[in-house]
């Protein structure tokens, strides 16, 4: 009986940790269509027995640049002790398709359009604030949908095709 | 009439041009619901509170001493408790999933924040070493396996690459003070990162 005892006490007696910091999902897909704006949640859980501070960053890049059509919502939260993946902390990030890039020639700023797609792969960084940063990330990749040419050119044929025929009639 | 047409053309174009709009919320909904992978990282109370380094005697009493310009090997204040076993060590918990987890110090070890002004001093971060292992006794981690730190996640020398179940890690750490180093409080900032299995950190 004794023994039972003691075993129970073990369980369920958390143990004081340093930090603690889960997350959840962890290596997801998206596809942005032209103009539109793909939403996605991670999940943050902290199963010790205290509470942690994280800032939260979302970084995303094509092959050589940062993609800064982003955002992230909120940039540090409260993560309350004893939560599991069950009662997790949610936080939101945005990623935009506005199909027209702001890029710098020097000093002139200019739009460039996106075309085909492009391939961008983002991270999500939740990091404490203790002296020893702990920092938890997880991965979110996919694709820009931009101008398709052969789509356009198609469709503006047809465009004119049609014109031309209802002119006729 | 004409405007009639134009107008019929434009609509077929839009019509053309219309996609599938529906994917926005049905992705968010999905990707929550159906992630069955996750993991969670634990360090211990000595590693958050900081890593400090003494001298000999300092790291019986568990107190922070000046250390002397050309020693080496000075401990970190936790590297031996009481039973001389290290209290810095991390916890990972994964989960139908792989995760690799890194280390690294910000910048060198430096007197002012941040590294700047003119009276900075710098110790290279290569004197600090570290070591890791499975088990936690007097001989592990050990120093003889231990590697320089360098700045950055160092991708070369990750703590550990592919966990796919819990485990724990025990650390040791440390530093040797260049001869004519000044006498000066030095800092960094340590940093540990977990990332999904297959990615550099």
């Amino acid at each position: 009986m004794i023994v039972k005892y003691i075993l129970i006490l073990f369980i369920l007696i958390p143990i004081v940790y340093g930090s603690t910091i889960g997350i959840f999902p962890l290596n997801e897909t998206f596809v942005v269509k032209p103009f539109k704006t793909y939403n996605f949640a991670f999940y943050l859980f902290n199963p010790s027995n205290q509470d942690v501070k994280v800032n939260l960053y979302f970084q995303c890049k094509d092959q050589n640049n940062f993609y800064n059509y982003t955002e992230i919502y909120p940039k540090e939260v409260f993560v309350e002790a004893n939560t599991s993946i069950l009662n997790p902390k949610m936080v939101l990030v945005k990623i935009k398709n506005p199909l027209f890039i702001e890029k710098n020639y020097g000093k002139i700023k200019y739009f460039e359009p996106i075309f085909l797609e492009k391939d961008i792969r983002c991270r999500f960084f939740a990091k404490t604030e203790e002296k020893t940063s702990l920092i938890v990330t997880s991965e979110l990749n996919g694709k820009i949908i931009g101008i398709n040419p052969i789509k356009i050119t198609a469709l503006f044929l047809l465009m004119l095709f049609v014109f031309f025929f209802f002119k006729v009639i | 009439m004409n405007l009639n047409k134009i107008s019929v053309v434009f609509l077929i174009f839009l019509l053309l041009l219309r996609t599938n709009e529906s994917s926005d919320f049905v992705a968010i909904m999905n990707s929550s619901i159906s992630s069955t992978s996750f993991y969670y990282i634990q360090t211990s109370n000595k590693l958050s509170d900081g890593i400090f380094f003494t001298n000999s005697s300092g790291v019986l009493e568990k107190k922070q001493y000046p250390l002397q310009p050309g020693s080496s090997n000075n401990n970190a204040l936790w590297n031996y408790n009481t039973t001389f076993n290290t209290e810095y060590w991390i916890y990972a918990f994964v989960y139908n999933t792989e995760i690799s987890i890194c280390h690294g110090a910000v910048h060198h070890l430096c007197s002012n924040p941040n590294c700047v002004g003119p009276d900075n001093y710098i110790i290279d971060i290569s004197n600090v070493k570290w070591s890791k292992s499975f088990s936690n006794d007097v001989n592990n981690p050990s120093l003889q396996e231990a590697r320089p730190f360098s700045i950055g996640f160092d991708n070369q020398n990750k703590i550990i690459e592919g966990l796919n179940s819990e485990a724990t890690l025990y650390f040791r750490y440390w530093l040797d003070v260049p001869p004519g180093s000044s006498a000066s409080v030095y800092n960094t900032t340590y940093q540990i990162m977990a990332v999904v299995g297959g990615y550099d950190c």
